[in-house]
């Protein structure tokens, strides 16, 4: 029997019973579905995180207390026993002919006070940050040297300090209380946006010295370096160690360029997204018993039919082509529409929730189809071989 | 010869709970014959007829099909023997409940490999053969029990059988569709097929011109009549019940 006849026979035996083949395929539709939705919230995660590391900057090196690779280790969240200083910063940007600006950070929860009162994350940094970071003003001016080494109370606030504190008021010249003690603003940050959940404009900058004063500590969270050219990054990663080593006279810190952070970072999301995936995926295998449960009553169900096949002269193969390419039919199908799904699913959670960037890629459509494929023939082929070995007397017998 | 059965044994289940439902069978069939294998229930008629269909297989003896001794076939061979050579007329009619009269009737084509159309083309002919030209989209539920059993016949024919096998072919039928049936394996004989007919009932078994008649799983009389002289009548010395003693 040619293909395309045992195709034929396998649709009609499929359209024989329209409601029972698609609740099968539901099972296929849902397990596709959620692989392509889960992993498509895993990689959207993943390109939108990377391309804010890849929006640092190639010249970009970090330096974070602890030994691990920086933004990955846990220091960088609870804080550090080690001591990175603004010193340490000054003693690299000068020693390092690769460097060009280093950007020292220390950073605290603080509530600023205006009329009302809100939480933000005070930071302490240099001149160069705006720069380094490569973060400009929206208008005023970030601080100077002038003001670091003055000691000068003046912030520059993120866009969500300005629009919360001082909605519909230009904030320039205008007077923030934090943590007890009073800026003059000089500056409003261009926004940055959200990463996940966390609000990049939630910020107060502050020089560096005044931070060290009011938070009573000189020990810095981490130290940006801007190299003087993307080629030159891995002198400047080189001259960083050595300097700091010298002054420190062990290591008790991490450098790293941009690239390792993005490597690191995408190796963890690799495996969470394959995890997401994973979870989904047994939903698809969940499917696959679905379609074998089916098959083995339609085999029973239509045992009379299987003998009377067989007595006209349908061979085992014959029989096990129509029913395996029944279950492959309704997995590929179910797959087909599970692929629909899995793009409606992404979309409507990117509507839902806008925070969650969903990213839908081809090798996810590719595997999970291919996968609702082999769960069809797999779980496909145990009622096939039962119907291609009925015997035909007793097939026929049968009521 | 198109059957040839030579001493043939068929067993069911093996050792002491062994049942023997042939013993020592031995049958010639020729081109073009018209025979009816008779026997009450249990005497072992479907068994030789599963045999002779070349659906089972005998435990022991030789059975020759046009001169192929199917003992050695396998599965898949005797399925493309079926498929080939052999028509089936069941009883129940063992039409495909939800294929249309055509597609019940292009079946065996499908497994022989015939290509679409040509199977459409030899379908209609047939089914206008038994004079259902006018009912090839109807589905079985839609035909009445002659109607149904004319499927089949064409369904049986459409591959050129050496061999037409019908098992109780009027046995849900009344008797007047039964006998349109039965004149229509008659007219078929007419044209050079080969009919066995399996049944217990002696109307049907008038339109064969020889009678095998089977008890205890044992033939114990075979008798030719010509249809001419005896106007399809079963001899007198024919077995007419179970306390008739076999005629050996």
């Amino acid at each position: 029997m040619k293909l395309f006849e045992a195709l034929r026979v396998a649709f009609r035996g499929l359209t024989a019973n329209k409601m029972r083949s698609l609740l099968t395929m539901l099972g296929v539709i849902l397990g596709v579905g959620s692989v392509i939705t889960l992993v498509s919230i895993g990689e959207g995660v993943k390109s939108s995180i990377s391309k804010q590391i890849q929006g640092l900057g190639s010249n970009l090196v970090l330096v974070t207390p602890g030994t691990g690779t920086a933004g990955t280790n846990a220091s960088t969240l609870v804080g550090s026993v080690s001591k990175l200083t603004y010193d340490d910063a000054l003693a690299v940007e000068r020693h390092s002919p690769s460097v060009r600006n280093v950007a020292p950070l220390i950073e605290s929860s603080a509530t600023a006070q205006y009329k009302d009162r809100k939480t933000t994350l005070l930071s302490g940094t240099t001149e160069s940050y705006s720069e380094v970071r490569n973060i400009p003003v929206a208008f005023g001016d970030f601080f100077s040297l002038g003001d670091i080494r003055g000691y000068r109370a003046v912030a520059v606030l993120g866009d969500t300090v300005r629009k919360d504190l001082f909605p519909g008021v230009n904030p320039l010249g205008k007077t923030i209380r934090v943590n007890n003690k009073d800026f003059k603003i000089i500056g409003v940050m261009k926004r940055k946006g959200r990463t996940l959940t966390i609000d990049n404009d939630n910020r107060v900058f502050i020089p560096i010295t005044v931070a060290e004063e009011l938070l009573g500590t000189k020990q810095v969270n981490m130290m940006f370096i801007q190299s003087r050219s993307p080629d030159v990054v891995g002198d400047a990663v080189a001259d960083s160690k050595r300097i700091l080593r010298e002054r420190h006279k062990k290591t008790d810190f991490a450098v790293s360029e941009q690239k390792d952070i993005l490597s690191a970072f995408q190796g963890i999301m690799g495996v969470l997204t394959g995890m997401l995936g994973g979870i989904a995926g047994v939903s698809l295998l969940v499917g696959g018993i679905g379609i074998m449960n089916i098959m083995l009553v339609t085999v029973t169900e239509r045992t009379r039919e299987i003998g009377i096949r067989k007595a006209v002269g349908a061979k085992r193969r014959d029989i096990l082509a129509q029913f395996l390419l029944e279950s492959v039919f309704v997995s590929a199908l179910g797959g087909l529409i599970g692929i629909a799904a899995g793009f409606a699913g992404a979309r409507l959670l990117k509507e839902a929730v806008p925070r969650l960037p969903t990213v839908i890629t081809p090798w996810s459509i590719a595997v999970a189809f291919l996968f609702a494929l082999l769960v069809g023939l797999f779980f496909g082929i145990y009622p096939a071989r039962k119907a291609a070995r009925l015997d035909p007397i007793e097939a026929l017998r049968y009521e | 010869m198109v059957i040839k059965i030579t001493d043939m044994y068929k067993n069911y289940g093996r050792g002491s709970s062994a049942v023997t439902a042939l013993r020592k069978v031995n049958l010639e069939i020729s081109p073009g014959e018209i025979i009816a294998i008779m026997g009450p229930s249990g005497s072992g008629k479907s068994t030789l007829m599963n045999i002779i269909g070349c659906l089972d297989r005998p435990t022991k003896g030789i059975y020759r099909f046009k001169g192929k001794n199917v003992n050695s076939l396998n599965d898949n061979q005797l399925a493309e023997l079926r498929n080939k050579h052999i028509g089936f007329v069941f009883q129940n009619f063992n039409l495909l409940s939800r294929a249309t009269a055509l597609t019940n009737v292009e079946l065996p084509m499908i497994y022989a490999g015939t290509p679409a159309r040509k199977r459409r083309t030899i379908a209609m002919e047939l089914l206008e053969v038994v004079g259902l030209q006018d009912r090839i989209n109807h589905k079985p539920s839609e035909l009445s029990g002659g109607q149904k059993q004319r499927v089949a016949v064409a369904r049986a024919l459409v591959n050129h059988p050496a061999v037409l096998l019908a098992d109780e072919p009027t046995g849900n039928l009344d008797s007047k569709t039964g006998a349109e049936i039965m004149k229509l394996f008659d007219t078929l004989n007419g044209i050079g097929v080969t009919v066995i007919l399996v049944t217990h009932d002696r109307e049907v078994a008038n339109y064969a011109r020889r009678v095998v008649y089977i008890r205890d799983g044992e033939i114990v009389s075979d008798t030719r009549t010509s249809k001419e002289s005896g106007e399809g009548k079963i001899p007198d010395q024919m077995p007419a019940g179970p306390k008739y003693p076999p005629s050996f």
